[in-house]
């Protein structure tokens, strides 16, 4: 009975947290940094957002004005380049509707051909794997499956 | 001592170009300061580069300022591109007799000058100083109207929606003209009033100036009047117990055109006067009152007008019968001051009621 309080007395001296306070003591390693990156971390974290964003770019009122007319006169650049593409894509378009119009009143056969569907046909099978240059031997008449 | 230019060989841009010839163009469409043009478009010469933008006041800001790399290199390539797409609009416009498309062109060959852009953007869009903004010039109004629409127009569609203006007075507006108003310099405040304002009695008590700026094109200002209105529609109507409109103001048969629209008491005569100004005097306690401000384009000259009763003005009836066109309004407030019996004595308006929380049975 005596010895079963004993042991339970020094049980809870066990489990009493050894606590000593001391100040400044690291309680959490830095990451293995080197101190010279650690002080650069410590400065830019300490200087506020402003003033690691670059500066504002200034401009007078005349080169406002010259900034402004540059930009327009590149949306008009680019402008007249996609009116122009657009333009050559839509002849491209109208002549392949007019020939394709003609080849039905020449001849309704091939027009069906032409116009046959091809849904679910991701790559034709006929056609060739394109390369920079073509191979010295271009296609093996006598090929033979191995067995 | 004199110096030489070292680049006097360098090829002078602006003498180059549809945009630098004014035999036939407006003079409001080139920059009148020769200090600002020279830095624009010769801006890579030393001589200019030392002096810096003669837009920056002080002479230190201007010897510490340095432009962007390249912007005048780039700057010349794109006034020649812009320069030619402009020439093209001008040689469509000669043989061009539809005036909806000419004023189009007219615009477009234009809207890109950098002269124009510098004239519009750093001077006063209000004051009319043909000389500089000339709102005769298709241009200009285009310019006029993207600047009004993006924020004033919006900013008093706000104000008159919120103080309930729209439908106190009439149903609904869709401002075409932009109305500003201000009064005279003598009351103390000298500017234009923002929509929805609160004035002091002093402010409005004498004649305020209304300017009217069209933006449309193709406008007939010999034929082309104009009706303004006043009307308060908060005046307490105590017998049958709700408010009551009256006009505090009227004209008609205005004449203006695109620059000289600021109508003041020089631009009508007694015939055209519908209701003589009789400046907002709330009595003690009634709260704001607003006064609002209505711009009509007329069918027609408003013949003989009949005398108005200005007590029980409506708005509505006014304009069905007089067959007018809403197209403009703006909108300030009023409320009682100490200094409301001196301008009723000023005007010889009978003294006003003091209304109190607790309503007598008695009128």
């Amino acid at each position: 009975m005596l010895a079963s309080a004993a042991s339970r007395k020094n049980a809870l001296k066990v489990v009493q947290p050894s606590l000593n306070f001391v100040r400044g003591k690291r309680t959490k390693s830095k990451g293995g940094l080197n101190p010279q990156a650690q002080r650069i971390i410590t400065q830019l974290s300490v200087m506020s957002a402003s003033r690691k964003q670059p500066k504002l770019l200034k401009l007078s009122r005349e080169d406002l004005i010259k900034h402004d007319m540059i930009q327009a006169c590149w949306a008009q650049y680019q402008r007249e380049l996609r009116e122009k593409r657009t333009n050559l894509l839509k002849l491209q378009y109208e002549n392949i509707e007019e020939a394709m119009n003609l080849l039905e009143q020449v001849d309704p056969e091939l027009y069906e051909m032409a116009n046959a569907e091809e849904s679910g046909k991701r790559v034709p099978l006929e056609l060739r794997v394109p390369t920079q240059y073509p191979p010295n031997n271009v296609w093996y008449y006598d090929y033979k499956k191995k067995d | 001592m004199l110096r030489r230019g070292l680049h006097s060989s360098a090829k002078c841009l602006e003498k180059t170009g549809v945009w630098s010839d004014f035999s036939k163009r407006s003079k409001s469409l080139g920059l009148a300061s020769e200090s600002i043009k020279k830095y624009i478009f010769q801006g890579d010469s030393d001589d200019v580069r030392r002096r810096g933008p003669p837009s920056l006041k002080r002479r230190m800001n201007r010897l510490k300022y340095t432009s962007p790399e390249h912007i005048d290199e780039m700057f010349r390539l794109s006034y020649e591109f812009m320069s030619k797409r402009a020439e093209e609009k001008y040689s469509q416009l000669e043989n061009e007799t539809d005036a909806k498309v000419r004023a189009k062109l007219e615009t477009e060959a234009e809207l890109h000058n950098p002269e124009v852009q510098y004239n519009f953007q750093y001077h006063d869009k209000l004051e009319n100083d043909t000389r500089v903004i000339d709102y005769a010039v298709p241009v200009y109004r285009r310019l006029g109207l993207k600047h009004w629409e993006s924020y004033e127009k919006m900013l008093l569609m706000q104000r008159l929606e919120t103080l309930s203006v729209i439908p106190d007075t009439l149903p609904t507006l869709q401002p075409r003209v932009q109305v500003n108003l201000r009064f005279p310099f003598s009351t103390g405040v000298n500017k234009w009033v923002e929509p929805g304002e609160i004035l002091s009695s002093n402010t409005t008590s004498m004649v305020p100036t209304i300017k009217i700026q069209e933006y449309e094109n193709g406008i007939d200002f010999e034929k082309q009047k104009y009706t303004v209105v006043i009307v308060n529609p908060d005046e307490p109507d105590v017998l049958n117990d709700t408010f009551k409109t009256t006009l505090a103001f009227g004209l008609t048969n205005l004449k203006i055109d695109y620059n000289d629209n600021v109508v003041d008491p020089r631009k009508y005569n007694e015939s055209q006067i519908l209701a003589d100004y009789i400046p907002p005097v709330p009595e003690k306690n009634v709260g704001k009152q607003r006064f609002s401000v209505w711009v009509f384009r007329q069918n027609g000259d408003l013949e003989s007008p009949e005398p108005v009763d200005r007590e029980n003005f409506d708005i509505r009836e006014f304009v069905r019968s007089h067959n007018l066109d809403p197209v403009g309004a703006h909108v300030w407030r009023s409320e009682w001051d100490s200094n409301v019996a001196n301008i009723r004595e000023k005007y010889g308006l009978p003294e006003g009621r003091v209304f109190h929380r607790v309503r007598r049975s008695v009128v």
